[in-house]
């Protein structure tokens, strides 16, 4: 419990730094001085700067934003879209399922980051093509487990009481299905949300993300690969910060699996 | 079991389908255009026509799709605007040095994941289990392009064990290798620990110990055969992943497999090389998947019922 609960304000500080980034980010993340380039960490700059002068601790802080707009917009996607064919699919059954969870299946059969490469390839590098390319690889895990929970209920009392006093489809589902699907699909969401910053990180680490001059800390890393040998915080502070922002998600992930999963405990 | 296998190898023809057509897709929407690829952005208006008719890129999508799958049948798999050369003798060698690569990887993920899974899993609750837990947990976390970068200052920079680059020597592919191992060994770990937890809450084990038998001899022989279903899948699940998606290591370490080759062929805009990567990768990633099931399967006989 106590890692959990550590993880939590890890993970609040994250959302607070990334809200009000310019007022705790030290100097603008994006103009630099190029006199004071390379320089660093200590000093004036706390956490040095970058080749072209920029505070490093200010784009680290303004990267944060990126990583935060990306996990949630993305696992929004894959849970709306993702939970619907869901849900429809367990519900109705018979070739409604068939066809919705093949095309699934197809999905699946790609290896993930290739599956998000090609996508982006297709329409082009950007943040907003990334989001939609990451999220449409999420859409068949929450389509898969939102089905095998409604598959789980579609027989049970409490379900067919619902349908026999007269409720409607949509209103069954929505008032007696959707609530028990709740604690399953938020760990999932959990796990996924770490999971979809590292594939957008990855995605600018390529140059098929975030475009520059906009700090991401995947393109950050990307950058100091080049002054590795001499400089070499300049991949360390956003890698370092990326790591502990998912480690405290993966952490809070498990925990909440615990809690809510008493099989595996 | 022998039914399985047949209903299993069936289930694989419509995501094959499925898999030309996607690819297919990639080709026929994706940008450039091959005629123009091919001849060069000079060519006169009647040449363009001429060649557009000879490739056939006058007829509709399905007979298109059609005559693609044809070529494919016969081990076609067109020309690479890049190089000029036949697709398939420039993906071979690639597909040899993923194939390599993935070997390595997965005795190395092998190694780091069971033992430390078995470890923790008879220390439960104590200080190893607890550290493992943590440290895998930032193995887990860890995204693989930040593993690689500092695996490369380490390594190779600071301490020059290894080269950084290339496929030249043996052990060029050490630090390739680690990189995707280091992540899929944490994987492994916590699914070998919780799956030997599982197991180890099983009345028959209680039996076991109850009747006086050593403590390893149970752990060892009655829990772990019975721990390995849950291992064996994600062993393959993630052999799979390694044999299609290495692209970062692939990148990072400059070694000439096919993720790699994938992604220049995506920024060179080379249709044909990105058309045929995908569907030799998703061919694998298939092919890996159904091995992956058989074996579950055999290991795990009420599957085949289901």
């Amino acid at each position: 419990m106590p890692t959990a609960i550590a993880s939590t304000l890890i993970l609040i500080a994250f959302l607070m730094t990334a809200a009000f980034a310019p007022s705790v980010a030290p100097m603008h993340p994006n103009q630099g001085n190029i006199r004071d380039r390379l320089q660093a960490p200590g000093g004036e700059y706390r956490l040095g700067t970058d080749q072209q002068g920029r505070d490093l601790l200010s784009r680290v802080i303004f990267g944060s934003r990126v990583a935060l707009l990306v996990g949630a917009t993305t696992v929004l996607i894959g849970l709306s879209v993702g939970g619907l064919l869901g849900v429809v699919a367990g519900y109705f059954g018979g070739w409604t399922d068939t066809i919705i969870m093949r095309t699934m299946d197809l999905l699946l059969a790609f290896p993930y980051i290739l599956l998000v490469v090609a996508i982006v390839s297709i329409l082009g590098p950007s943040l907003q093509n990334a989001i939609i390319a990451i999220g449409i690889t999420n859409v068949p895990h929450f389509a898969r487990i939102v089905r095998s929970v409604v598959i789980g209920l579609r027989e049970r009392e409490f379900v067919m009481a619902a349908g026999a006093l007269g409720a409607s489809q949509l209103r069954t589902i929505a008032r007696h299905v959707m609530p028990n699907a709740i604690a399953p699909v938020i760990i999932v969401a959990t796990l996924y949300f770490g999971r979809n910053v590292i594939a957008e990180a990855t995605l600018s680490f390529l140059g098929l993300g975030v475009q520059p001059p906009t700090a991401a800390w995947g393109s950050m890393v990307a950058v100091g690969r080049e002054y590795l040998r001499s400089s070499p915080h300049l991949s360390l502070a956003p890698g370092i910060a990326l790591m502990f922002f998912v480690y405290a998600l993966n952490t809070l992930g498990d925990a909440l699996r615990d809690v809510l999963d008493p099989k595996t405990q | 079991m022998g039914t399985y296998v047949v209903k299993r190898v069936l289930q694989i023809i419509p995501v094959l389908i499925g898999i030309t057509f996607l690819a297919f897709l990639v080709f026929y929407f994706g940008p450039g255009d091959p005629v123009l690829m091919i001849l060069g952005e000079h060519a006169s208006p009647e040449l363009i026509e001429r060649e557009r008719t000879r490739l056939g890129l006058d007829q509709p999508m399905l007979v298109q799709y059609a005559r693609f799958l044809g070529n494919l049948a016969q081990g076609d798999l067109g020309i690479s605007y890049r190089s000029r050369e036949p697709v398939t003798s420039v993906i071979a060698p690639a597909l040899r040095a993923t194939v390599i690569l993935a070997i390595v990887t997965m005795l190395f993920t092998a190694l780091i994941g069971i033992p430390t899974g078995i470890l923790a899993a008879t220390n439960r609750g104590g200080v190893v289990d607890q550290v493992t837990m943590s440290v895998t947990m930032v193995g887990v976390s860890a995204p693989a392009f930040f593993v690689g970068i500092l695996l490369l200052l380490v390594f190779s920079y600071q301490l020059r064990w290894f080269p950084a680059s290339g496929m030249r020597d043996w052990n060029s592919v050490v630090l390739p290798a680690l990189t995707i191992a280091l992540h899929f060994g944490a994987m492994l770990a916590r699914m070998t620990r919780s799956a030997m937890l599982e197991v180890l809450g099983e009345d028959y084990i209680r039996t076991a110990k109850s009747k006086g038998l050593a403590r390893r001899v149970v752990e060892y022989k009655h829990a772990l055969r019975n721990a390995a279903l849950p291992v064996v899948t994600l062993l393959g699940l993630q052999a799979g992943h390694v044999l299609g998606g290495a692209v970062v290591a692939e990148t990072i370490f400059a070694w000439p497999g096919l993720g790699r080759l994938l992604l220049n062929g995506i920024i060179w805009r080379d249709a044909p090389l990105v058309q045929a990567g995908v569907i030799i990768i998703a061919f694998m990633f298939s092919v890996v998947t159904f091995f992956v099931d058989i074996v579950y399967s055999w290991l795990n006989p009420t599957i085949r019922y289901g």
